[in-house]
Parts: C-alpha cells; sequence; structure tokens
C-alpha cells in the first residue's frame, strides 16, 4: 500500500489536498470587506443574497479556498459571520470548497469555526500578545480541526526585515509543532508583505525581505506554507493603477519562486508580467529588488507618466475595437474581457466560414499566447481562469453552428437510408443513422493512475473504422466507472489500456472486480507493458470471461469479431484458454534460469580502477531549466518509433526519408504518414500549442553499494537513488551489472576496491620478479641491448626486492615512518642509481637518431590506441620511459614485448642491422597513489631537459596524465526531466472536433519531441560535462545513441522501479520547474514527457534486468524503506520467483 | 475516574485481525415483542407521548433487555458492542417528553432549545440514560470477556441528534437552523461525561448524517478529554447516500476524512444508511485515503417490509459482502446497523476471521 503525501488538507463538501506540485493556491479575496468595498457595502446594506453571489463568483472564478470577513465598525462581525457561512452551506456550489473565516477577533474566528463542516483556516492568530495567549489560540484551531494562517508578529510588533520574519516565524512554528502538536502542513505562515517606495529608507528592502525570508521558511520549517497579502506592496502608489498592477504582478513574479504557495491576489488589480512596459518593469524591479539607491525617485517619477492610463480600466480604452478580428479575440481572451465575445466569435465564424475554423484558429491562438505567459510564470491562475472563461463563451457561442453541421451531416446521412429502404419513418432513419452499422459495442479506456493513451486510441480509431460503437472514457479512469459504465452502455467488450508497470496491477483489479460483479463479457488488455504471458498468468485467472491480450491494434478487430461472433466464439475462447494454460504451465514448470544471490552478483560486478580515473567534471552544479523551440526539436527526432506507434514495422532511414521494411505497402504508407507529420509538425510549430519545457541538473555523486548518493555542497548526503542489479547468471562472463557501477564509490569503497578487490601476482619473467596487479597504472622503463651489465641490473633488482620486503614488513607491523622512509630509498635507488647510471648514455645512444627515436614514439603511441591507457612518456638515447596502465585482459609484459619487438624490426631495416636492439629486462614499477603518480609523470617528462637534450620531441603525455588526482574527488551524476505540453490539450479539443485522427497525430508527435528533447538536451549534457565537443557527432549518430554516456528512465528495463522518479523529481524540482508532474502510479503527466539519469563513464550502456530474486527484493526494500510487498507490486514483471 | 487510553492496545489487535462490532439494538429489540406498557414501565407510565420507539429508555425500564442484546451480540462474537444510547440527549429526547410547539403555530428555534437545556428532567434522564446504558453494556463485556477469555469492548454511542446544524427547515430563511453550534456542543458534552462515567472504553460518533453536528461531537469529546484529564480512544462512523455524501450536509468523504483528521480518531468509517452494496465504492475511497484504521457496518442492504427484520440480506448475504470487504482490504473493523440480529453478527464474524485487515497507509 502506498504511503499518503503529506499535503494541506482542507474541505468543504468535497475535499481540496494543496500539495506543492499544485502550484499557487488560489483565495478569492472578494468577499473581505476589507479587500472589497462592493461587498462591504452589499453587506451594511443587508443584500446577503447578492453578498452569496459574489462568493459563488469567486468559486466560479477558480478560487481554491475563499477568505470571509466581516471586519468593519459598520457590521456586527460575528452574527455576519455565523450568518453569512449558514447561508453559503445552503448553496452546493460554494458549499464545496474549503473556508478561510479571517477576522483580528479571536471571538469571530471561533464563531467561523462553529459554521464550518469541513476543514477550513483560520486567518490569522500571532504571538502579538504573548505565548500563553498563542498557545490557547492553537489549541483551540486544532480543537476545532482547522489550518491556521500565523502572521509574523509577536510581544514587540510586526516583524519587518528578514531577520525578524524569519525568528518569529522560527519561534512560531516551534511552539506550534513542539508544543501544541499542530499538523506542520497546516501551518501558513503570513510574514507581512509591507508597502516599499515609501520614501522611508528601511523600507527599500522590505519587498526583498519578505521574498528572502519566504524562501528561509520553505527550506527550514518543513511543511509550512507561505501565503500574504500582495496589494500592500504597492501602496504607496494607491490611485496609480498601472504602476500598482505592474508592481503586483512582479511581486508575485519573484514571491512564487521563492516559494509563495498562496496569497491573496486580486485578479482585476494584476497586469500580465510580460505586458508590462519594459521600462515601467525595470523601474519596479529596481525598487522591489532594492537594486539601486534611486530607484524609488526613479519609480515616482515613471509613474507620472503612467498616472493617467488608468492601469487595468482598458475596458474604457477601446482602441483595440479597431483592430483584425483575430487581434480582438487574442486582446480578450488575454485581459479576460468577455463583453464583446458574442459578436467579435460571430465575426469570426462569418469570415472563417466554418465554427471549429475559428477554435482552431484565432480562439486557439488566443490561448496559446496565454498558456505560454502563464507557463513563464508571467501570467498568474486569476488571469488564466478569466481568459479559459472567455474561451468558453466563445465557444458557447459556436456551439449551435456545431450541433447544426452535425445534424445536416446525420440529416444526409438518414436520407440515404430512406432512399434505400422507402418504408423507414423519418424517426427510424435517423436512429440508423445513428447507430450506424454497429458491430458490437466497445468500452475502452487507460485505467487509473495511467496517462498513456496513443495505442489506446488508435485501437478506438480502428475498431470504429470496422463498425464498433466505441466508447472511450479516457486516460486515469477508475475501476468503478469503467465498469459501471460497462452496464450502463451494455458494452459487448472492455478494452484495457496502460503502460507503466503499476497499470498491471490496476488491471488485475478490475479483472477481480469484473468478477466479482458477475461480468461475463470478454476482456481486452493492451499497452506497451502489457503480455500476453502476463495477460495469461497474472490476469486471467482473476476472471472466469475470456481475458485476452491483443499486441496491436490491428490485433484488435479480428479477436474482438472473433469474440462477438457466434460461429467464432467458442472456438476461440477454447484456443485462448488451451494456449493460455500452456504460457502458465511453462511459468510455473518450465526450467528455471540460473541465477546468482545478490551477494554473488555484486561479486561478479564490473571492476574498473576507480583509483585511476579522473570523473569529468560538469560545467555546473545543480539544475538549469530549460526551454526549447520546437522547431529546434525536430532534427533530433528519432522517427522510428513514430511508425510503430502507428504500426507500421521497419527502421526509418534519415537520409532517403523512407521506411526499410519488407512491407511494400507498410513503406508507402510510412511516406504518406510521413509527409502528413511534416504538415502538422509545421502547424505545430507555426501555431506554437506546444511548449517543451525541461529541466537537467549535475550534482556530485558517489555510488554506495547499489546505491547512489547525491551529496550537498557541504558533503552532506542530499538523496539516495536505488538501482538493481543483474541477477541472471552468466555464462559469457560478462558482469552482472547495476547502474550504480558507473558512479564512482564512496571514497572508502573506491580504497577498498583497489586493495582487495584485485589480486597481485608475481611473475618470474627474465630474471626479475615483476609485480602485476590487475586494473594497476606503472611507470616503465626499458633500456637498448647494451646499457649495462647483467649483473649490474640484477644487484640492483635484488637490492630493491630486499627493499619491498621491508616495507611490506613495515607496513605490517604499522611503522609507517620507517615504511616511508624505505620507500623513498627504494624511489632513490630506482630514480637516482639506475637512472644516472642511463643517462651518463653508457653504450650505444641509437635514439639520438631521431629517425630511430620516431619509431619507438610511434610504437609507444601505436600500442596506446587499443592496448592501453597511455600517461607521461619519453624516448632517451639509450632507454625509454612510459606510463601506462594496460586496459582489460591486456598483460604488461605482452605489451612491452609488442612494443620492443615492433620498433626493433624498424629499426633494423633502418639500420639495416640484425639482432637484439632492446634489453630482455624491463623495470616495473606500481603507481602506489596520486602523489607517487604525479611524481613519476614529473620525472619522466623532465627527463630529456635534466638529461641535457634541448628541444627534444620524443616525449609526451597520454591521456592517462591527470587521472589520478584524487581517489576522494566525487563524480558526478546528472538527471533531467523534459516534457511536451499543449499535446494532450490539442489532442482533447481535436477529439472534440472528431478528428481522431489528428488526435493521435499530435499526440504521436508530442511522444516524438519529448524524445528528441530529451536526446537534445543529453547532447547539451554531455557536453557540459566536457567529455563530448558541439560538433562531435552527426544527428544521425546522436539519434543511434553513438555516444558515450547512457540516460537511463526509472520504469525502464535498467531500473524498473518507477518510484525512483519522486526522487528524480524532487531532487530537480522538476514539477515546478517544467510542469511535468507525476501521478500516483508514478506516470508522468503530461504523457510526452521524458525523465531520466545521466552517466559519463565510457563503459555505461544500457541493460535490462530480469528474474530478481527475493534476496535483492528483501535489501532493495530495506534500502528504500519500503515493506517487500510494496517493492514486490512495483517491480511484479521482474521478479524471477512466484 | 481514571481511563488508560486503550488506543494502544487496540491498535495492536487492530494490526493482527479485523475486530468485530455488533448488530443494530432496534431491530433486535423488536424481536422481544415489548408492548408500549413494558417500555414505559412504572416510572414513565404516565408520561402524553409513546415511548415504545424510545429504545433509550429500555436502558431504564427494560435493563434485562438491553443486557441480554449486548450479551447476545458478544456471544456471537463482537469485540466491540454500542451503548444503548443512540438518542441519550436532552435534545433528542424532548422529542418524547416535550410538547412540539409546531403543533400550536410555533416553531422550533434555538429558544425553545435553550429551555429543553435547562430543563432538569431532561438532563437527569439523559445522563441517566448514558451512565445506565454504559454500565449495562460494561457488564455485559466484562462477563463474556472472562467467559471466553477475549477482552470485550464497550463503545458508547454518540448518535447524529434528530436537529441539523446545516440546514434550515424555513424555505423563506436559508440562514436559519433551530439550535445553535453551542446547545449541540452542550448537550454533547453531558453525553460524553455520562458515557464514560459508566465505564466505557470507546467514544462512538456515529450515523453522521450531519458533519457540522458531528463537529460538535468531536469538539465536545476533545473538551471533556482536557477537563477531565482522558483519554478514550474515538471512532467516527458517517451515514451515507447514493452519491457518496453525507446525508444531510453532503460531504463527500475524502472531505470527512480532512475535517476529522485532527481527532486522531483509532477509526474512521461508514454505516447504515446503504446496504454493503452500494456503500462498496465509498468505503473503498475512504479506505484509500484515511491514515486511519476503517471500520464498515451497513444496514441488512435495504428497508424490505416484508422481511422478518425488516430488511433484504439474511446472515449468510452479510457474511459474503463483509468477507469480500475484508479480502478486498477495505476494512478493520467489520459490524452490521440496522436489520443486523446477532444471528448476523455470528455470520459477520465467521466471514472475516483470519482475513488479513486492511493497512493503514503510512503504517
Amino acid at each position: 500500500m502506498k504511503n499518503i503525501k503529506p499535503a494541506l488538507r482542507l474541505s468543504g463538501t468535497d475535499a481540496y489536498n494543496h500539495s506543492e506540485e499544485k502550484g499557487f493556491l488560489m483565495i478569492g479575496e472578494r468577499t473581505n470587506v476589507a479587500g472589497s468595498p462592493q461587498f462591504a457595502k452589499l453587506v451594511r446594506a443587508g443584500d446577503l443574497e447578492a453578498a452569496v453571489e459574489v462568493a459563488r463568483q469567486q468559486v466560479e472564478n477558480g478560487a481554491n479556498v475563499i477568505d470571509i470577513c466581516f471586519d468593519d465598525g459598520l457590521i456586527d462581525g460575528k452574527a455576519m459571520m455565523a450568518r453569512y457561512l449558514d447561508l453559503l452551506q445552503g448553496e452546493p456550489d460554494v458549499a464545496k470548497v474549503p473556508i478561510m473565516v479571517d477576522s483580528s477577533k479571536w471571538e469571530i474566528l471561533e464563531e467561523g469555526l462553529k459554521h464550518l463542516q469541513g476543514k477550513g483556516i483560520v486567518n490569522s492568530i500571532s504571538l502579538k500578545e504573548g505565548e500563553d495567549v498563542f498557545r490557547k489560540s492553537a489549541k483551540h484551531v486544532m480543537k476545532y480541526g482547522a489550518a491556521v494562517v500565523v502572521m509574523a508578529f509577536d510581544e514587540n510588533g510586526q516583524a519587518a526585515t528578514y531577520e525578524e520574519k524569519i525568528r518569529i516565524c522560527e519561534r512560531a512554528y516551534r511552539i506550534l509543532v513542539d508544543e501544541v502538536g499542530f499538523n506542520q502542513n497546516d501551518i501558513i505562515f503570513d510574514p507581512n508583505i509591507l508597502t516599499v517606495a515609501t520614501g522611508i529608507e528601511e523600507h527599500n528592502n522590505y519587498a526583498l525581505d519578505f521574498i528572502n525570508a519566504t524562501r528561509w521558511i520553505k527550506e527550514n520549517l518543513p511543511g509550512a506554507k507561505v501565503s500574504g497579502g500582495v496589494s500592500n506592496i504597492s501602496f504607496s502608489f494607491r490611485g496609480n493603477n498601472a504602476v500598482r498592477e505592474a508592481m503586483h504582478s512582479a511581486f508575485l513574479y519573484h514571491a512564487t519562486k521563492a516559494g509563495m504557495e498562496m496569497g491573496i491576489v486580486n485578479a482585476g488589480m494584476l497586469e500580465v508580467y510580460d505586458e508590462i512596459p519594459k521600462e515601467l518593469l525595470d523601474c519596479v524591479e529596481d525598487v522591489l529588488l532594492n537594486r539601486r539607491e534611486d530607484s524609488t525617485e526613479r519609480l515616482l517619477d515613471l509613474a507620472e507618466s503612467y498616472k493617467n492610463k488608468g492601469g487595468k480600466k482598458i475596458e474604457e480604452d477601446l482602441a483595440w475595437r479597431d483592430e483584425s478580428v483575430e487581434k480582438r479575440l487574442e486582446h480578450a481572451l488575454l485581459r479576460g474581457i468577455d463583453r464583446f465575445i458574442d459578436e467579435d466569435t460571430e465575426a469570426a465564424r462569418l469570415k472563417y466560414g466554418r465554427p471549429l475554423k475559428v477554435i482552431e484558429g484565432p480562439l486557439m491562438d488566443g490561448m496559446g499566447v496565454v498558456g505560454d505567459l502563464f507557463g513563464a510564470g508571467k501570467m498568474f491562475l486569476p488571469q488564466v481562469v478569466k481568459s479559459a472563461r472567455v474561451m468558453k463563451k466563445a465557444v458557447a457561442w459556436l456551439f449551435p453552428f456545431m450541433e447544426a453541421e452535425k445534424e445536416e451531416f446525420l440529416a444526409e446521412e438518414a436520407a440515404a437510408f430512406k432512399a434505400e429502404q422507402p418504408e423507414l419513418t423519418d424517426q427510424e432513419a435517423m436512429k440508423l443513422a445513428e447507430r450506424g452499422r454497429s458491430a458490437g459495442r466497445f468500452l475502452i479506456a487507460t485505467v487509473k493512475g495511467d496517462v498513456h493513451d496513443i495505442g489506446k486510441n488508435i485501437v478506438g480509431v480502428v475498431l470504429s473504422c470496422n463498425g464498433f460503437e466505441v466508447t472511450d472514457m479516457g486516460v486515469m479512469v477508475s475501476c468503478d466507472k469503467i465498469l459501471d459504465r460497462a452496464i450502463e452502455m451494455g458494452s459487448d467488450v472492455v478494452g484495457l489500456s496502460g503502460l507503466i508497470t503499476p497499470s498491471l496491477d490496476e488491471m488485475v483489479h478490475v479483472a477481480k472486480e469484473m468478477e466479482r460483479r458477475g461480468f461475463t463479457i470478454p476482456l481486452l488488455i493492451g499497452g506497451a507493458t502489457t503480455s500476453a504471458a502476463h495477460t495469461a498468468i497474472k490476469i486471467a485467472e482473476h476472471y472466469s470471461g475470456p481475458v485476452v491480450h491483443v499486441l496491436d491494434a490491428s490485433r484488435s478487430v479480428p479477436v474482438t469479431t472473433s469474440l462477438l461472433s457466434k460461429d467464432q466464439r467458442d472456438g476461440f475462447v477454447a484456443d485462448l484458454r488451451e494456449k493460455q494454460k500452456k504460457a502458465k504451465e511453462a511459468f510455473l514448470g518450465g526450467p528455471k534460469k540460473e541465477t546468482l544471490s545478490i551477494e554473488e552478483a555484486r561479486k561478479a560486478g564490473p571492476k574498473f580502477d576507480w583509483e585511476n580515473y579522473l570523473p569529468p567534471v560538469p560545467g555546473f552544479t545543480g539544475t538549469k531549466a530549460i526551454e526549447s523551440e520546437i522547431s529546434e526539436l525536430v532534427e533530433y527526432i528519432d522517427w522510428t518509433p513514430f511508425f510503430h506507434a502507428w504500426e507500421l514495422r521497419g527502421v526509418w532511414d534519415r537520409e532517403k526519408k523512407e521506411l526499410k521494411t519488407k512491407n511494400e505497402g507498410g513503406a508507402a504508407e510510412a511516406k504518406k504518414l510521413f509527409a502528413e507529420a511534416g504538415e502538422y509538425m509545421e502547424k505545430l510549430v507555426a501555431e506554437k500549442r506546444l511548449r517543451a519545457r525541461g529541466i537537467y541538473g549535475f550534482f556530485p555523486a558517489n555510488a554506495d553499494g547499489d546505491d547512489i548518493i547525491v551529496w550537498n555542497e557541504d558533503g552532506t548526503e542530499r538523496t539516495k537513488f536505488h538501482t538493481l542489479r543483474q541477477q541472471l547468471k552468466k555464462t559469457s562472463g560478462k558482469p552482472n551489472v547495476a547502474l550504480s557501477d558507473w558512479v564512482k564509490p564512496v571514497a572508502a569503497d573506491c580504497i577498498r576496491h583497489a586493495e582487495q578487490s584485485t589480486t597481485i601476482t608475481k611473475e618470474k619473467w627474465g630474471s626479475l620478479p615483476h609485480w602485476y596487479r590487475e586494473g594497476a597504472t606503472y611507470a616503465v622503463t626499458f633500456r637498448l641491448e647494451d646499457t649495462f651489465s647483467q649483473g649490474v641490473l640484477v644487484a640492483y633488482a635484488k637490492e630493491k626486492e630486499e627493499l619491498k620486503r621491508r616495507i611490506q614488513q613495515a607496513d605490517k607491523d604499522g611503522e609507517e615512518g620507517l615504511a616511508k622512509d624505505l620507500r623513498k630509498n627504494l624511489d632513490k635507488l630506482y630514480r637516482e642509481r639506475i637512472e644516472s647510471v642511463l643517462d651518463q648514455g653508457l653504450g650505444d645512444s641509437w635514439m639520438k637518431d631521431e629517425r630511430i627515436a620516431r619509431i619507438v614514439a610511434d610504437a609507444i603511441r601505436f600500442f596506446a590506441e587499443s592496448r592501453y591507457d597511455l600517461g607521461a612518456w619519453c624516448v632517451m638515447p639509450n632507454h625509454v620511459h612510459m606510463i601506462l596502465s594496460p586496459r582489460d585482459s591486456e598483460s604488461l609484459s605482452e605489451i612491452l614485448h609488442s612494443i620492443k619487438r615492433f620498433s626493433a624490426r624498424e629499426v633494423n631495416k633502418v639500420l639495416g642491422s640484425e639482432g637484439e636492439f632492446w634489453q630482455k629486462e624491463s623495470y616495473d614499477h606500481i603507481i602506489r597513489d596520486a602523489e607517487d603518480f604525479v611524481n613519476q609523470t614529473r620525472y619522466v617528462l623532465n627527463n630529456p631537459e635534466s638529461a641535457g637534450l634541448e628541444d627534444w620531441e620524443f616525449v609526451g603525455n597520454g591521456g592517462l596524465a591527470g587521472r589520478m588526482q584524487s581517489a576522494a574527488t566525487p563524480d558526478f551524476i546528472g538527471g533531467f526531466v523534459v516534457g511536451i505540453h499543449g499535446a494532450d490539450e490539442y489532442a482533447k479539443e481535436l477529439d472534440a472536433a472528431h478528428d481522431p485522427y489528428g488526435s493521435i497525430m499530435v499526440k504521436a508527435i508530442a511522444d516524438r519531441l519529448a524524445e528528441a528533447f530529451a536526446e537534445k538536451l543529453h547532447h547539451q549534457a554531455r557536453i557540459e560535462w566536457g567529455y563530448e565537443t558541439e560538433t562531435e557527432l552527426t544527428k544521425d549518430e546522436l539519434i543511434h545513441e553513438n555516444y558515450q554516456g547512457i540516460r537511463p528512465a526509472p520504469g525502464y528495463p535498467a531500473q524498473p522501479d518507477h518510484t525512483e522518479k519522486p526522487i528524480l523529481f524532487e531532487l530537480l524540482n522538476a514539477s515546478a520547474e517544467t510542469g511535468v508532474t507525476l501521478t500516483e502510479s508514478c506516470a508522468m503527466h503530461p504523457g510526452a514527457a521524458v525523465c531520466g539519469l545521466y552517466f559519463s563513464p565510457p563503459d555505461s550502456h544500457y541493460f535490462a534486468l530480469s528474474e530478481l530474486q527475493k534476496d535483492q527484493m528483501e535489501d532493495y526494500a530495506r534500502r528504500k524503506g519500503m515493506t517487500l510487498a510494496e517493492v514486490e507490486k512495483w517491480l511484479g514483471p521482474w521478479l524471477g520467483y512466484a | 475516574m481514571a481511563h488508560a487510553d486503550l488506543s494502544v492496545e487496540l491498535g495492536r489487535s487492530l494490526q493482527e485481525r479485523i475486530l468485530v462490532l455488533d448488530g443494530a439494538m432496534g431491530t433486535t429489540i423488536r424481536t422481544y415483542g415489548l408492548d408500549e406498557s413494558a417500555a414505559r414501565g412504572e416510572r414513565f407510565a404516565k408520561n402524553d407521548k409513546d415511548l415504545l420507539n424510545n429504545g433509550d429508555i429500555l436502558s431504564i425500564t427494560k435493563p434485562a433487555v438491553i443486557g441480554d442484546i449486548h450479551k447476545r451480540f458478544y456471544e456471537a462474537g463482537s469485540d466491540i458492542c454500542e451503548t444503548n444510547t443512540f438518542s441519550a440527549t436532552g435534545i433528542a429526547q424532548s422529542e418524547f417528553f416535550i410538547e412540539d410547539p409546531r403543533e400550536k403555530g410555533g416553531r422550533k428555534d434555538p429558544e425553545f432549545f435553550q429551555k429543553i437545556l435547562e430543563n432538569e428532567f431532561l438532563n437527569e434522564l439523559a445522563w441517566e440514560m448514558n451512565v445506565k446504558g454504559s454500565q449495562l453494556c460494561r457488564k455485559m463485556a466484562d462477563d463474556v470477556g472472562s467467559d471466553t477469555g477475549v477482552k470485550r469492548y464497550v463503545a458508547g454511542a454518540i448518535g447524529p441528534l434528530t436537529v441539523s446544524l446545516s440546514n434550515s427547515p424555513d424555505a423563506e430563511d436559508a440562514a436559519f437552523r433551530v439550535v445553535t453550534f453551542d446547545q449541540v456542543l452542550e448537550a454533547y458534552r453531558m453525553q460524553v461525561r455520562g458515557l464514560i462515567a459508566g465505564g466505557c472504553d470507546i467514544l462512538m460518533i456515529e450515523t453522521i448524517f450531519d458533519s457540522l453536528n458531528a463537529k460538535a461531537a468531536a469538539v465536545a469529546v476533545r473538551e471533556v478529554f482536557d477537563e477531565d484529564a482522558v483519554l478514550l480512544p474515538v471512532i467516527v462512523s458517517a451515514a451515507v447516500g447514493l452519491g457518496g455524501e453525507t446525508m444531510i450536509s453532503a460531504q463527500k468523504v475524502e472531505a470527512l476524512w480532512n475535517a476529522f483528521a485532527h481527532l486522531k480518531p483509532l477509526a474512521i468509517g461508514l454505516n447504515c444508511s446503504l446496504g454493503p452494496d452500494l456503500m462498496r465504492p465509498f468505503l473503498e475511497e475512504l479506505s484509500e485515503v484515511a491514515e486511519t484504521y476503517v471500520s464498515c457496518y451497513p444496514n441488512a442492504g435495504l428497508p424490505n417490509p416484508l422481511a422478518p427484520t425488516g430488511f433484504d440480506l439474511e446472515p449468510v448475504h452479510m457474511k459474503d459482502f463483509m468477507r469480500e470487504f475484508a479480502e478486498s482490504g477495505l476494512i478493520n473493523l467489520a459490524g452490521g446497523c440496522c436489520g443486523n440480529t446477532p444471528e448476523h453478527v455470528k455470520a459477520i464474524a465467521d466471514g472475516v476471521r483470519g482475513v488479513v485487515p486492511r493497512r493503514v497507509p503510512g503504517s
């Protein structure tokens, strides 16, 4: 069972739960006598009927909560509160919303509470009269069960500065939460929005103080919300509405970004942020953000010129009436003016000919602008709701015309029937036309918790084309509703669709319910995660009627036809049951694949030499929100899946623009489809109907076992991702991977990794023993055949061995000081004594000859491409140094052998000589740590110069250099969320306009755009991460993912657990930044959205999990703090046990 | 009198199994064939109005019958029985003892109810009903508990009253209310105190038609707890209509949960009004959102004058329904409301036995 999310839970007759992703909670303030003189007048005059109407309008205008206040000298506040609330209870439309009882008097607040059956909000209490009174009021509020607004006041008065605000709010919070036991989610702070630009210097920072206090509260007082009365901010400009409206809008823009979640806002006193003249906006923001010393004066000066513009009094400024009808409609929508909407809509209808064209054209254009501005935080909900109302009115005007069109169409059909069968009455013919030639009634829906419906819509269309009467209930439909409707319409078949894993469970639930409620009609199952096996094993057993998995839309027709055909039905069902029985037996009795315990699987995980790996460092950490033009995404689109959505199989060739498929008809169809998609795309781009919003970010992170810890700046744990490891036993020798393998382990593990998981082997090779360690980095020296005698070499080698032995002994005994000294000795032996002999240039110094040196240098570089990672190297006249790290399965000795053999052969060719060129022996030294690495590197690079070789070109540094800087530096992980907004809405409109084709097209395109956006963002992220350059890869390579790094998504094969999504969303603050939200089942909304993590290492690759075992599930449940049952529920299809 | 908070103990049991509530008091009383004079007894022989339908008065005039009913329910398998105090408030009892002003062209209004609240006879009667009702049930709980070795609990029943704080009976004035919140609060405060004095273990605000009435009861409970330094588990149970809203105040179930969550009730649930089949979708909805245990004791179907109990469903039907609820993980406490006899309860107890109880979200 799921946990219940923290939220501010309120109610009237309906519940209203405000959680963070809901955005701004709108409090209707027109029912406040202090805020609305008009309301005050009505109440004073006793016209309560009209006063109730004001409340109703608030709710209609979209208020989530209505604020009710009767603090007025001429009104008996307590009696009026009681009476008014009693009246509202009789108005179902109003009674449904929660009420905020607002008064400065406790007795009025309490009276209000006595008239609320739901859970309301008390506005407000404070520490003004000390802690005892505060505590007592809070307890009373709790007794009645309400949320509370706490004003930032204390015994000394109102909190004006940032410090005062946060001090008082924290004090109040601690009393409420720790002493009174108040639910922290029910606490709302009002840290006082105070007037700025008063000319008094102390007031200059008031707006910023509020904004900063808001941010502090959201970060430090868990659960608490922030609210405020916005109009106060501009009080010093009363009488100048243009300036006030601009100030309100700009203030809200900044305060909501800081976390202000609700507030008292007069929608009529808000300018659209983007419509504020630039010059005014600059001055206003200077004031609000206290950006200049003279900002108040400047705004005052400027304000003069706006004084007579009258702000929102645009209804009287009718210049816009002279514009074109399209412009007039846009203006009306943007400003929420419905006064002329009927006449303008009619004018547009006459101009466009068809009512639908008006909707799809100018009206949708206008709403598109509104949507863009709202999405950018530049218009606010109240304004948007007003726009929507105007839109509704326009559509309502058009509705009768659309109905008439439909009637006409039906009449034509009916006439056709009559022509064929003259004996029919008009009524009968009409009925026939309506009923069409129904082959059966088909009810289809995407199950609760899931929003995906492209496939389902296609099934719907295909079936209706084949004469079935299809009722499509849309997405997120609860079981009860589906089954109630099935009964109501006498459905012959129920079809369920779903894309995400939890939908599978919901389908099982529906099957059980159908059984419980005594259904017998066939149940069809479809959608990306469904399978014939799952249907047979998990769903069919719960329902005695036929349960059929339908692979795709084209299969839905023959299946449904068979199921509904008297002749075929029995045979089909018998066949089906036989198949399902076999599938079940195969599942239960089939040979089990061999699996590893999670412990073994971890041991069989990949081994990386993290010690020698320097993770690429991204250009920034934290997040960046990105909005992309749709047109910029088009080139990133991978069209292949688009054709799959339309059930055209094959691979799309970008160059030739054709679908590579064996089916010729399919290829032709694809061509047509592609052309049409292009048209839609153009339209989508031109109409700006879609918005691509995304966010990505990088965070310092390290793997901790199979988890990935994400760090805060200060090194504390910020959050944790959990990954799952493959448990199938692999005969290929490939490792059992988990996503965490591609993040560097936490420092401790990194060292352990180097010390324990690799073995040091001693090999006898030549006359010297060599120490090898898997994955290690070596400094190697080898020299010409005749540099010095074997005897000297052996003597040195013995000395070296002895030193090494003593070092190991000292390490064992814990004699750190001694070990260090001995190591120095060892270095000295190696560096000073041997090297000095070498650098004296004894014997032939063939490599003084540049031709020879080049051959050797080339050999070193040549093999570096495939067999080892090369660090510093140099070719000296009689010897060679190189630092290298052999790649997997390469041995150092063979590498050296290859270099020597290859170069010797070439040299002999040049010199016309024969025989040994190199001495057989080499010196190798395992790089101990970063310090050692740096020292060795420095030595090698400086060697030519210190040996007196000037301008020596045979020295270099390969890619290995710099990688060993510190084992303790963190790695990084990235994450992203992208969403294409507007497609669902557009599709819905197209549906409503009876254009299912367009609807599916738009959704399918939106899905592709979301993927394209993800691809584009990943591209950008890799560049930002510094390991790919901008033009390194072509678009085709990008689409085929020929790049380093992966972006796996929770819910997909590498990590099938959807519940990792909320962790990612929270880390990125994705819902707020991109508008993409998660349903209870962790599906993303809108459906055209993609999310995932970024991993950078070259080895990272996509993989699939299967056969997860119970031991891992238990471990995983413990790591995630979930129960085993929950984890098993979310990962059902991936479990390898029953 | 000090009461230990039983929430912990009950919570433990609720995690292990589904606890069984009792059935219908009224329905079962009718099977004893009492007549008007039996109901009145000597004490109320001269009352102006009939008392046969005043079930709560039987705790005083026929304690043996009420005790026997409790005993039978406990023996049938009830872990928790409700006291016979559904209407044991001065406000509700006034219907049986005070002349209705409407008969003489007057009206019931706050002024009328103020007099009711000040009526000594009614106050004493209500107090006695609550204390005796609670004691009667207590005795049987303890008897059957010690006989069977399974501890039984007493839930003090707090009914919905015959007046509404949300609804105006005056077509002319939508803001008119016959009674005030404070008056309802006062009546409930006395009931809560009486029930506790009689020794009940749990307080049950039930058959909620009007959420604002129930709010007053909730406030009464909180106030008595604070003033008397006691703490008892509370169960909140609403009677919803076909659309899933409280029958008078039209509050939907999630809204109801939001409005009563602050009480931290031991359980929240649905009872009465609908039979189990029609109640199910709303029970499911409540079960989804409630961060506490969920109780359910529906009527035995819809009223059917031809059936012996007056309701459609027989024990075996209730058993099947409640078992299905249990198996679907919807409930933690199961019982029956109107139309459910001890035989029904026995069947319900059989039905839910051994079924894993619903898990509280977030626990």
